[in-house]
C-alpha cells in the first residue's frame, strides 16, 4: 500500500511536470503560494536549522564533522550508481562503484574518503536528473515546506530514489526516525558548510526568492548536463 | 555539488577576470588572448604598490569599464522593461547598474587570496560570440578536485572584444540578475525607477562597508 501511494505521487508529479506554465516566463504559476511557503522555510531555517548548524559547528570538532559529511555522502552512492546506469553514464557509474567500494572498506564505512586520494571524484545523481536527461521538463516551480525548491520532476525523482536506496529494505523498527534523522543531518551538514555563502546571497539579493529560484534552476540544469557546457542555449544579450 | 563553491565563485566571477592572474597557458584564439591579457592587466593594477587605495580603485574601475560591456549587460538584466519603459528611466537604471556593479567588484578585492585562472579552451557559439573556459587554480598553482570552471562570454562588436557575461558551474551571472530584477519589477508595478533607487541604495551601502541590503 505504501508502494502504491508513492507510485501515485510519482505519477502526479510527472503529470504536473507536463502542464501549467505562467505567462511571465518564470514558469512559476503558484508564485504567491510558493512565496508563502518560502517564508515558512525561511523561518524554519532561522529558528531551527541555523541554530542547529551553529551548535553543530561549535560542539563537534572539524574532523568529526568531516567524517559525518563523508558518511552521509557515502550513503547516497547506491542511488547515484543506479541513476548513473539509467543515464547510460558507464564511466561515472564505474567511479561511483569504485568510491562506494573503497570508502566503505578502506574508509571504514564511509567515515573517511580515500577514494578522492585515488583520483575518483565525487558526483551525485538522482532520479530527477535522470528524468531530465530523458527530456522530462521540471514542471512549474514549486517550493515545499521543509524541503525548499522541489518542482514536480524533482519531487517525483526523490520518491523513486527511495526505491533505489538499499537502506529502504533494511528492516529497522524505527525506520521513520532513521529517515528523518538522516535528512535532518544532511540539511545541518549542508548549512554548516555554506553559512557565509547563503548569508551573502540573501543579503545581496534584490529579490531573495527569485534569486534562489534562478540559482536552483541553473544548478539543476548544470547537474543534468553533468557540468558539460551548453553554449548554444545561452541567452541572447 | 558544493553550493558554497558554486555561488561564492558566481558572485565574484566577473571580478575574478580582473583580480586573478592567468597561468602561462598558450592562448590559441583572439578571445582567449583577450581574457589572458586583460586578466594580467587587472592584476598589474592591483599589485601596483605605488598607487593609493583610492587611485587603485579609480584606475581599476576605469579598466573594468573598458573591459566589460556593462551597458549591454544592464539592458539584458532589465528584461522586457528595457524596451517598454521610458528611455530616460532605462538610462538612469543603466547608470545605477554601473554604479552597483562597480561597488560589487571593488568589494571583491578583499576576498582575493592569490587564485589564478587557467584558460582551458574556447568556443565560438555564433559569429563574434565566444565562450572562453577557464579553471580556477589554488594560490599554489594546483587544480583542486572541486575547482569550479568559470566561463567568460566575449563579444566582438565592430572589432572590439568585450566581456558580456560570466558563469560559474553553469550559473550565469546576467541571467541570475535578470531573474531577480524582473521579479522585483513584477512586484513593484514594473516601476523601473523603484529598481534604480534600490540599486543606488545597495551600491551606497556596499561602499560604506555594510551589506548591500543594509541589514
Amino acid at each position: 500500500m505504501r508502494g502504491l501511494s508513492k507510485l501515485l505521487v510519482v505519477c502526479f508529479g510527472l503529470l504536473l511536470a507536463g502542464c501549467a506554465t505562467d505567462p511571465n516566463g518564470a514558469n512559476d504559476p503558484y508564485e504567491q503560494t510558493n512565496r508563502s511557503v518560502f517564508d515558512f522555510d525561511q523561518k524554519l531555517d532561522k529558528y531551527v536549522i541555523s541554530p542547529s548548524a551553529s551548535a553543530y559547528v561549535a560542539v563537534v570538532p572539524t574532523p568529526a564533522r568531516t567524517s559525518i559529511h563523508n558518511f552521509l555522502l557515502n550513503l547516497d552512492l547506491p542511488v547515484t550508481f543506479v541513476n548513473d546506469v539509467l543515464q547510460g553514464e558507464v564511466d561515472r557509474a564505474g567511479d561511483t562503484l569504485g568510491r562506494l567500494a573503497i570508502n566503505s572498506t578502506l574508509g571504514i564505512g564511509g567515515l573517511f574518503d580515500p577514494a578522492t586520494d585515488f583520483n575518483i571524484p565525487y558526483h551525485k545523481e538522482d532520479f530527477g536528473q535522470t528524468l531530465g536527461t530523458w527530456g522530462v521538463g521540471e514542471g512549474p516551480y514549486l517550493v515545499l515546506p521543509f524541503l525548499g525548491p522541489d518542482p514536480p520532476r524533482d519531487a517525483a525523482g526523490q520518491v523513486v530514489d527511495i526505491f533505489f536506496d538499499p537502506t529502504t529494505y533494511v528492516s529497522i523498527r524505527s525506520h521513520i526516525w532513521y529517515s528523518a534523522g538522516r535528512r535532518y543531518m544532511s540539511v545541518v551538514d549542508l548549512k554548516s558548510r555554506n553559512f557565509d555563502t547563503l548569508q551573502n546571497i540573501e543579503r545581496g539579493s534584490v529579490d531573495y526568492y527569485a534569486s534562489v529560484r534562478s540559482l536552483y534552476r541553473q544548478l539543476r540544469n548544470n547537474e543534468i548536463r553533468n557540468g558539460r557546457p551548453d553554449v548554444q542555449n545561452l541567452p541572447d544579450l | 555539488m558544493e553550493l558554497r563553491s558554486a555561488v561564492a565563485r558566481l558572485l565574484a566571477a566577473l571580478a575574478f577576470l580582473c583580480i586573478v592572474g592567468l597561468t602561462g597557458a598558450q592562448a590559441a584564439t583572439p578571445a582567449e588572448s583577450f581574457i589572458q591579457e586583460n586578466a594580467q592587466k587587472g592584476l598589474t593594477i592591483l599589485k601596483d604598490a605605488s598607487l593609493s587605495r583610492d587611485a587603485k580603485h579609480a584606475q581599476f574601475q576605469s579598466f573594468l569599464e573598458s573591459l566589460i560591456d556593462i551597458h549591454r549587460i544592464a539592458l539584458f538584466t532589465l528584461g522586457p522593461a528595457a524596451k517598454s519603459a521610458p528611455p530616460a528611466d532605462v538610462d538612469a537604471f543603466a547608470e545605477a547598474f554601473r554604479s552597483y556593479a562597480a561597488a560589487v567588484y571593488q568589494e571583491q578585492f578583499a576576498h582575493y587570496s592569490g587564485e589564478t585562472l587557467k584558460v582551458t579552451g574556447s568556443v565560438e557559439r555564433a559569429p563574434g560570440d565566444f565562450v572562453v573556459r577557464t579553471a580556477v587554480l589554488e594560490p599554489n598553482g594546483s587544480l583542486s578536485a572541486n575547482a569550479p570552471e568559470v566561463d567568460f562570454r566575449v563579444s566582438n562588436t565592430g572589432g572590439t572584444l568585450q566581456v558580456i557575461d560570466a558563469s560559474v558551474m553553469g550559473i550565469g551571472l546576467s541571467l541570475q540578475q535578470r531573474d531577480q530584477f524582473t521579479a522585483f519589477l513584477a512586484r513593484h508595478n514594473n516601476d523601473v525607477k523603484a529598481l534604480t533607487a534600490d540599486l543606488l541604495v545597495r551600491a551606497g551601502n556596499i561602499r560604506n562597508g555594510g551589506s548591500p541590503s543594509g541589514n
